[in-house]
C-alpha cells in the first residue's frame, strides 16, 4: 500500500513598483486561477488535467505576502516550472518567488515560522510602541488558522 | 459461444450507424473498420436514469401502460448482412447498453426489464457517490464507464478500485471525447490519472465512443495515444486487445450464471480414439519407472 505523496510549495508574491512593507490584498482564488491559466498556457490540457487532483492554492498572509500551494508529487514539477512565468495576479503586476518546497505541512510551517520571524524583526524597526508590535506579532505568527484552511 | 479476435472497439454509438442511411456508406465504414484491424465492435445504446423518473410519474397515472424502459437492442441484422456480403472474416458485432444512473431504485427497474437481458455487454456509469458504492458492491455489469462531459466527481479509493477489479469490471476510457474538445479531454486525462494513481491502471480498456466516423482511430494509434493517459505501451496494447476480450468473455459468464461450459460434439474418426487409448496405456506403464530412476 503506497500512500499519496504531496508537495507543498511556499511562495512569496512581490508586487512590482511597491515597497516590500505595504500590504498586498488578493482574493482567495486568484492565485489558484493565475497558476491554472499559466499551466494551461505552457503545458496545455494535459498539464491542467494532470495537476487537477489534489491541487490547492491559498494566499495566506498579506503582511508577508506569502502563499502556499498543495499538489500531488509528480505533477508538482509542472506547477513549479510555471510559477516563474506568472506576471499578473488579479490585474496586479507581480512576480512570484518560490521560497520552499516541502513534503509535509509541518516542514513548511517550520520554514514559514523562521521566515516570518525574520520579517517581523525587520518591520519592528519602523514601529515605536509596544502595542503595535504586539498586534503585528499576533497577525504574523498565528498558524493555527492556516492549518485548518488547507 | 461467441468467438472474438483481433482488436476491439466496444463502444460505437448507435447514432453512427443510424446516420449511415445508404448501404454504400455502411459498407465503406465497415470496410475501413476492418482495415484498421478491428474485428469486434459493440454498438452502444445508453439510457439515463433521470429520464426514467419522468416515466415513473406517467405510469402512476396510467397503470395499465407497460412500456419497457430499456430500449430494444439495436438491430444488428443490417450490419451483419453487410459483413457477410463483404466476406469479412471473424468480424463480430455486439450490442451494448450503457446505464447512467444516480439512484439504485431506478436501476432495479432497468435490470428487471426483458430487453436488458438481450444486450451482450452492460456498462455502468454511476453519477453519484451512493450509486458508485452500489456499483462496487452489488451491481452485475462488465464495464465501468463515465461521461467525459462532466467532471469525474467520484471519490475513488484503492479499496473500491480493487473491489471492482475482483468482480471483473473493466474501466473504460472513451478516446473520441478526447479528440473532440478541450474540457472533455481534461476530464478524461484527469480520470485516467486517477485510475493510474489508485489502481496502477489495471483493467483499463479503450473504446471510441464515436458518434461520427471521423473520430475512430486505428488501434495502433491508440496504443501511442495511451501515453497521455498514463499507461505504458504494454498496458495500452492490452487495453485494446486482451482486456476487451476478457470483457466479452466475462459478459457471457454474467449472462448465463456463475459457471459456463460449452459442450460441443466433435466428430472424430474411430481409429484416432483407439490410438489415443493405446498410447495412454503405454505411457502410464513405461513412464513411471523411468521417473523413479531419475529421482534417485
Amino acid at each position: 500500500m503506497v500512500r499519496h505523496k504531496n508537495r507543498y510549495i511556499l511562495l512569496e508574491v512581490k508586487e512590482i513598483g511597491r515597497s516590500d512593507r505595504s500590504h498586498l490584498k488578493l482574493k482567495e482564488p486568484s492565485l489558484y486561477t493565475a497558476i491554472l491559466k499559466m499551466v494551461e498556457k505552457l503545458h496545455g490540457d494535459f498539464g491542467v488535467a494532470a495537476i487537477r487532483a489534489g491541487f490547492v492554492a491559498k494566499y495566506i498572509n498579506q503582511h508577508t505576502r506569502t502563499g502556499i500551494i498543495r499538489c500531488r508529487r509528480g505533477p508538482h514539477k509542472l506547477i513549479s516550472s510555471c510559477i516563474p512565468f506568472i506576471k499578473m495576479v488579479e490585474d496586479k503586476i507581480v512576480s512570484l518567488n518560490m521560497l520552499y518546497v516541502g513534503a509535509t505541512l509541518r516542514h513548511c510551517f517550520g520554514f514559514l515560522r523562521n521566515y516570518q520571524l525574520k520579517k517581523f524583526n525587520e518591520y519592528c524597526v519602523s514601529l515605536n510602541s509596544e502595542e503595535e508590535k504586539a498586534a503585528l506579532r499576533e497577525v504574523m505568527m498565528s498558524f493555527e488558522k492556516l492549518a485548518d484552511r488547507l | 459461444m461467441i468467438k472474438t479476435t483481433g482488436f476491439y472497439d466496444l463502444c460505437i454509438q448507435e447514432s453512427l450507424f443510424t446516420s449511415l442511411l445508404t448501404n454504400n456508406d455502411l459498407i465503406e465504414s465497415l470496410k475501413s473498420l476492418h482495415n484498421f484491424g478491428y474485428r469486434t465492435i459493440a454498438v452502444n445504446q445508453s439510457i439515463d436514469d433521470g429520464n426514467i423518473e419522468v416515466g415513473k410519474k406517467k405510469k402512476k397515472r396510467e397503470p395499465r401502460e407497460t412500456q419497457d424502459i430499456v430500449p430494444v437492442p439495436f438491430n444488428l441484422k443490417r450490419i451483419q448482412d453487410v459483413v457477410a456480403q463483404l466476406q469479412l472474416e471473424n468480424f463480430v458485432v455486439l450490442n451494448r447498453l450503457t446505464v447512467f444512473f444516480s439512484h439504485q431504485e431506478a436501476l432495479h427497474k432497468i435490470t428487471k426489464s426483458t430487453n436488458y437481458k438481450k444486450f451482450h455487454i452492460i456498462a455502468a456509469a454511476p453519477t453519484t457517490m451512493p450509486a458508485f458504492t452500489f456499483t462496487c458492491t452489488s451491481l452485475e455489469a462488465d464495464i465501468f464507464s463515465f461521461n467525459p462531459e462532466n467532471k469525474f466527481n467520484m471519490r475513488l479509493n484503492r479499496k473500491h478500485y480493487n473491489l471492482l477489479i475482483d468482480r471483473g469490471f473493466h474501466f473504460e476510457l472513451l478516446y473520441s471525447a478526447a479528440i473532440q474538445d478541450s474540457t472533455k479531454r481534461k476530464n478524461l486525462i484527469h480520470a485516467s490519472h486517477l485510475f493510474h494513481a489508485f489502481g496502477k491502471s489495471k483493467n483499463i480498456i479503450f473504446s471510441s465512443g464515436a458518434e461520427n466516423f471521423m473520430y475512430i482511430r486505428s488501434p495502433y494509434d491508440i496504443i501511442n495515444l495511451g501515453f497521455i493517459f498514463g499507461l505504458s505501451e504494454l498496458q495500452c496494447k492490452s487495453a485494446v486487445f486482451h482486456c476487451p476480450s476478457k470483457v466479452v468473455l466475462n459478459s457471457v459468464g454474467r449472462r448465463h450464471g456463475k459457471a459456463v461450459m460449452f459442450v460441443e460434439n466433435i466428430e472424430s474418426e474411430k481409429e484416432d480414439v483407439i490410438m489415443l487409448q493405446e498410447s495412454e496405456g503405454e505411457d502410464m506403464e513405461t513412464d513411471q519407472p523411468r521417473q523413479k530412476k531419475t529421482k534417485i
